[in-house]
């Protein structure tokens, strides 16, 4: 296993699929940061160019982010169906498991040092350039994120997991996006008439990952600020991942290659 | 591990769906050998290499690979196997070098340098920084089989090796083969359309058809088996037969349709053969001397 991990560590060093999809992140974190901070200088009573506006934001913005995790699948995976790619693995006497896990690991080690590089530059960025709100903006944004990770570690592994088990991207994309975005919205529709699909909604990473509520003092309360949705956030990924590896364990066990 | 078989099977079936691409098959494959599978599409060639490459589940039968009979014995034998089965799949952004490095980091090989050799032994050195989508197929072919050759394995799986490659290609890739198996012992299965290449180079052969081993048999046997014979054409048959065993003592023979007759010994003589037609004032039509390949072989047998 730490044989595979290191080879594909190799190739996704020697691709440019993750520069790219870092660089974009990267630019756009960072245009947040500079288009507060340019306003903030030309007008002294902006009222957003301060870190809890700019890491309230990005808080809110979990939804999106849990799309990433997406993009990360696909680019980990590789097309390796496409490309016979897996055979040569499974022909120098690697298990379908074997390769199914370590992609898995290799998604995750990308993405949490790519997430620990981005939150610090945009962290750091945020403190030269904006004013400073004080710590409780950071530490908030910081549970956020805590809170999140095993939500993103789900769409990660479910991502890993459709694309080994349907084979194509395309058609693995197609059923994350079924389970992840249409589900949620089917429930919270069907929600307005049956009240149990509002209680399973909350239950769903997707849903979960962007809920909160409008108070009068605070603006937007994301989910994780109070003890009950943090909790609810951990679990909610905790079962999703544990789901996704069930359906990826059982299916890749004979799983044919052609 | 000294066993005198590297691959032997036990009623080796695969079933997809209601579709029997293997069938019972029996296959035993030599230790040092250089194993020719033949057979046309759909014959089972590729499923049984699959199968033996852990890339598809047999569904009914067994097999031994290396001494070992269990999935987790497969995948120890496996890690001493090259293969090659269908198209050589490789990541088409990365180099050829940078291909080999990541299966080279993969197998746990040790030492870089040995990528830079095994692209200068199959002759990429030229092409070592270009990308694997920019390669002929000629090219992802030598590629395909740097691959499998590095970590020096005992077993070779060569599935259609030489598809894309020039007639150059062709021979630098049977005498590297053939120097492989003489000098380093490699077993090799190779299978490919072009059965005269396999000719070249094949110790055993396994004739499929349909799914099933249709014959196994060593190239001695076969070259036996396939030896040239002599194809008479004669206004009377029966009666050039009937002097072909009085007069030449000759009992190998076979009368066919038409006027024609086998003979299958003594072909070296075959100036006594037109004599006797001669002597007893039998028309001559036609003289020929034939051989048998592996073509007509393997049509033959199926």
């Amino acid at each position: 296993m730490i044989k595979y991990i290191k080879s594909e560590l190799y190739r996704v060093v020697h691709s440019k699929g993750v520069y790219l999809l870092a660089g974009i992140c990267l630019s756009m974190m960072l245009a947040v940061n500079l288009i507060l901070a340019y306003f903030r200088g030309k007008e002294p009573s902006f009222a957003y160019g301060n870190t809890a506006f700019a890491f309230g934001m990005l808080g809110g913005f979990m939804q999106p982010i849990f799309f990433l995790t997406l993009l990360m699948g696909c680019l980990i995976f590789a097309d390796e169906y496409k490309n016979k790619t897996i055979m040569n693995s499974i022909a120098f006497g690697f298990s379908r498991l074997t390769v199914y896990f370590g992609k898995l690991a290799v998604a995750l080690i990308v993405s949490v040092t790519l997430l620990a590089l981005l939150l610090g530059i945009f962290i750091g960025s945020g403190m030269l350039l904006l004013e400073n709100s004080g710590t409780e903006v950071l530490c908030n944004l910081l549970k956020g994120f805590g809170a999140c990770i095993p939500i993103f570690i789900t769409g990660e592994v479910a991502a890993i997991t459709f694309a080994f088990l349907i084979g194509s991207v395309m058609g693995s994309t197609w059923t994350w996006m079924g389970v992840f975005v249409c589900v949620p919205m089917a429930c919270e529709l069907l929600g307005m008439k049956f009240e149990i699909f509002t209680r399973i909604s909350k239950w769903l990473a997707y849903s979960v990952a962007g809920e909160g509520t409008m108070t009068e003092d605070m603006g937007f309360v994301m989910v994780w600020m109070s003890r009950e949705g943090f909790i609810r956030c951990i679990l909610t990924g905790l079962i999703g991942t544990a789901v996704f590896l069930v359906i990826g364990v059982l299916g890749m066990r004979r799983k044919e290659l052609i | 591990m000294s066993e005198e078989f590297i691959v032997k099977t036990v009623k080796l079936t695969k079933e997809y769906g209601q579709t029997v691409a293997l069938k019972n098959a029996d296959i035993a494959i030599r230790r040092g050998s250089i194993y020719g599978l033949v057979g046309n599409n759909g014959a089972g060639k590729t499923t049984f290499l699959k199968i033996l490459a852990g890339q598809t589940h047999a569904t009914g039968g067994s097999f031994i690979l290396m001494g070992e009979d269990n999935e987790k014995g497969y995948k120890k034998a496996r890690k001493r196997t090259g293969a090659i089965i269908e198209n050589p799949g490789f990541y088409p952004k990365l180099s050829a070098k940078q291909n080999l490095e990541y299966y080279r980091i993969q197998r746990g090989i040790p030492g870089k340098d040995i990528v830079d050799r095994m692209l200068e032994q199959v002759g990429l050195s030229g092409a070592a920084k270009r990308k694997f989508e920019k390669l002929s197929l000629g090219m992802k072919q030598r590629l395909g089989l740097a691959l499998a050759l590095m970590g020096e394995p005992e077993l070779l799986i060569l599935d259609e090796p030489i598809n894309g490659l020039d007639p150059a290609g062709i021979i630098e890739v049977r005498n590297f083969l053939l120097k492989l198996n003489q000098e380093k012992n490699v077993t090799i299965i190779i299978s490919s359309h072009i059965l005269t290449e396999l000719q070249n180079i094949a110790t055993d052969y396994g004739f499929l058809s349909k799914g099933e081993l249709v014959e196994q048999i060593s190239a001695e046997k076969l070259r036996e088996k396939c030896k040239a014979f002599l194809e008479i054409k004669v206004t009377d048959a029966e009666r050039y037969a009937a002097l072909l065993e009085t007069e030449l003592l000759c009992s190998n023979y076979k009368v066919l349709p038409d006027g024609y007759i086998h003979i299958l010994e003594r072909v070296d003589n075959v100036s006594d053969y037109s004599a006797l037609a001669v002597k007893h004032g039998i028309g001559l039509l036609s003289f020929e001397m034939k051989e048998i390949n592996l073509e007509n072989y393997y049509m033959n047998l199926v």
